[in-house]
């Protein structure tokens, strides 16, 4: 497991507002490894995690877009049924809640990395480490 | 006519009426209101001065902003016990006005409620809905007391809740129909919608205001609900509705000068205009004494028009209301300053002030949309709090503005700035109201 620095952008609501962003990433060199939208009827959120993420950041505030960068956990889950099941009852009973979690682009192995949002966080990687998965 | 002798009083005589009645006013306040003695004192006038009309154009002008200013007790000319009613106006920024009534003062809202309705033909003999908001609003008490003056069976629906407005319509057989003039289209809309036949129904004629509405919106609401409609026009800070009114002509609202003297005036030099020339509508209570009004300036832009009525009416009329020349957004009937949206974002942590009030109409509702900036301080990559801050915002608004506001929260520097100043109203309704 990592602890990952994933850049979330603020996206209004409206036709079109993604595109740009994604182009304006790709024209500065950003490589996406995972991402992931989230959205509402009011608005949306564009979370991803890059090769070099404040370089991604500084290019989205390029756009005028908020964004910001929040902590994350990288989690190198075995692709195999119950790969995942098994991670998530780590926090069987626990006082951590995931808040999210998406799956990488594209994996090479015979494992899948998965990024996840826990609150509290410095909880859920002591829980993990318990677990056996050290972190990289 | 309804009190046919003083609405067809002589000119010349209802001017000396109205003397009589400006010095008795002007001897009160000097007398009991201090807000209103510092300001002649500044102006070194006594009720003495006060021989002739003319003079009233040498008195001091009253701002919504300078009432607000001594809320809540300020100007009161009564004593606390003699006061039986209060109203209120919602301010520019902070603090209400209030408008406070005695006895005496609930009697002649009644009284100019009662002409209100008769002018539109409107007997004891008609069954009246009243559809404006009953409570701190003026609307539904005074197009109530107006009812119950004439006579008439009245029946207090206050706003909202269409379904129930109309089966009542229906099962009293509702003759006349008080609400705001968007409302009564909304109602037609409902109606349509569901087919109740209010057309074909005893529904005759209705009064509306509180709202710009235009010529086009008159046709609009007759051809939909089978109806006359009328034009009325007040505001809290006078009496609430009652000021003015059309008669049959439907050509320019008569305003009740025995209790209410008009002027107009330029808004830059504060010149008085005469009749025919457009600019600001002063307005003074002549007969109040709950909270007396020395040249109240409405903000609402129109002229006079001082030619004989067919009608026999020999008060002065003013033109459909015109435009504001201020910022004031009337949205569903209330009053919106853009300071109040602006004080509302200001108290929630980490907003900043730049946002766009986008007033819209969606069929026949006037909807207001508040663009916010997203600033990063306030920016989440979850979901749930940004909702919670949306939803932080649209309360603090409801509780602020009385009406609901979807918030919608946009990147930074995307609201339009001229001139450094960002643009702080979109309207997008096309209400033109014949000016």
């Amino acid at each position: 497991m990592m602890r990952l620095k994933q850049v979330s952008v603020f996206l209004e609501s409206r036709k079109g507002k993604l595109a740009p962003v994604l182009q304006h990433l790709a024209d500065r060199g950003v490589n996406l490894r995972a991402l992931m939208l989230a959205e509402t009827d009011r608005f949306g959120i564009l979370r991803f995690i890059a090769d070099d993420a404040d370089a991604a950041l500084a290019a989205v505030h390029e756009l005028g877009n908020t964004a910001r960068i929040s902590e994350v956990v990288g989690i190198e889950v075995p692709d195999r049924p119950g790969g995942l099941a098994e991670i998530m009852a780590i926090f069987d009973d626990s006082e951590v809640s995931i808040e999210y979690l998406y799956a990488e682009l594209a994996s090479g192995g015979d494992s899948a990395l998965l990024v996840f949002k826990f609150d509290p966080v410095d909880r859920a990687l002591e829980l993990l480490a318990a677990a056996g998965l050290a972190q990289e | 006519m309804w009190s046919e002798d003083v609405q067809q009083l002589p000119t010349d005589q209802l001017r000396e009426l109205q003397l009589q009645r400006l010095q008795a006013l002007v001897a009160l306040v000097y007398d009991k209101v201090p807000f209103y003695r510092d300001r002649l004192d500044e102006a070194g006038l006594t009720p003495a001065d006060v021989t002739n009309l003319d003079v009233l154009a040498r008195l001091p002008l009253t701002s919504k902003y300078d009432m607000r200013e001594v809320f809540p007790f300020g100007l009161f000319a009564s004593p606390k016990s003699e006061i039986v009613e209060v109203h209120m106006s919602s301010g520019t920024t902070g603090k209400p006005v209030v408008g406070a009534y005695t006895r005496g003062d609930l009697d002649i809202w009644g009284e100019v409620m009662a002409r209100t309705l008769d002018a539109g033909g409107a007997t004891a003999d008609d069954i009246v809905q009243v559809a404006y908001g009953y409570g701190l609003f003026t609307g539904g008490l005074g197009g109530h007391y107006g009812g119950t003056t004439l006579g008439a069976m009245t029946l207090p629906m206050s706003s909202g809740n269409t379904f129930r407005q109309l089966n009542t319509m229906m099962d009293f057989g509702t003759t006349a129909l008080l609400c705001t003039p968007s409302y009564a289209l909304f109602i037609a809309e409902y109606a349509r919608e569901h087919d109740i036949d209010v057309a074909g129904g005893p529904l005759r004629v209705g009064f509306f205001g509180a709202e710009p509405w235009s010529e086009e919106m008159r046709a609009d609401i007759e051809a939909k609900l089978g109806i006359k409609a009328y034009d009325i026009y007040g505001l809290t800070e006078l009496i609430g509705p009652g000021v003015a009114a059309e008669c049959s002509e439907q050509n320019g609202l008569h305003i009740f000068e025995d209790h209410f003297y008009p002027e107009i005036i330029d808004s830059e030099t504060g010149e008085g205009l005469p009749a025919g020339q457009k600019g600001e509508l002063v307005l003074t209570t002549l007969t109040r004494t709950g909270t007396p009004v020395l040249r109240y300036r409405t903000r609402d832009i129109t002229y006079l028009i001082d030619e004989p009525c067919p009608c026999g009416r020999t008060s002065r009329r003013i033109h459909r209301l015109m435009g504001r020349n201020d910022d004031m957004l009337i949205i569903r009937g209330v009053n919106v300053f853009p300071q109040q949206v602006e004080e509302v974002l200001l108290r929630v942590e980490g907003v900043e002030p730049y946002y766009q009030i986008v007033v819209d109409r969606d069929g026949v509702m006037d909807t207001l949309e508040v663009e916010v900036e997203m600033a990063e301080t306030l920016f989440s990559d979850e979901v749930k709090v940004i909702l919670a801050l949306e939803r932080k915002i649209e309360h603090e608004l409801r509780l602020a503005l009385g009406i609901q506001a979807v918030v919608k929260l946009v990147n930074p520097k995307t609201i339009e700035r001229s001139e450094g100043k960002a643009k702080r109203i979109v309207d997008r309704r096309t209400v033109t109201t014949g000016a």
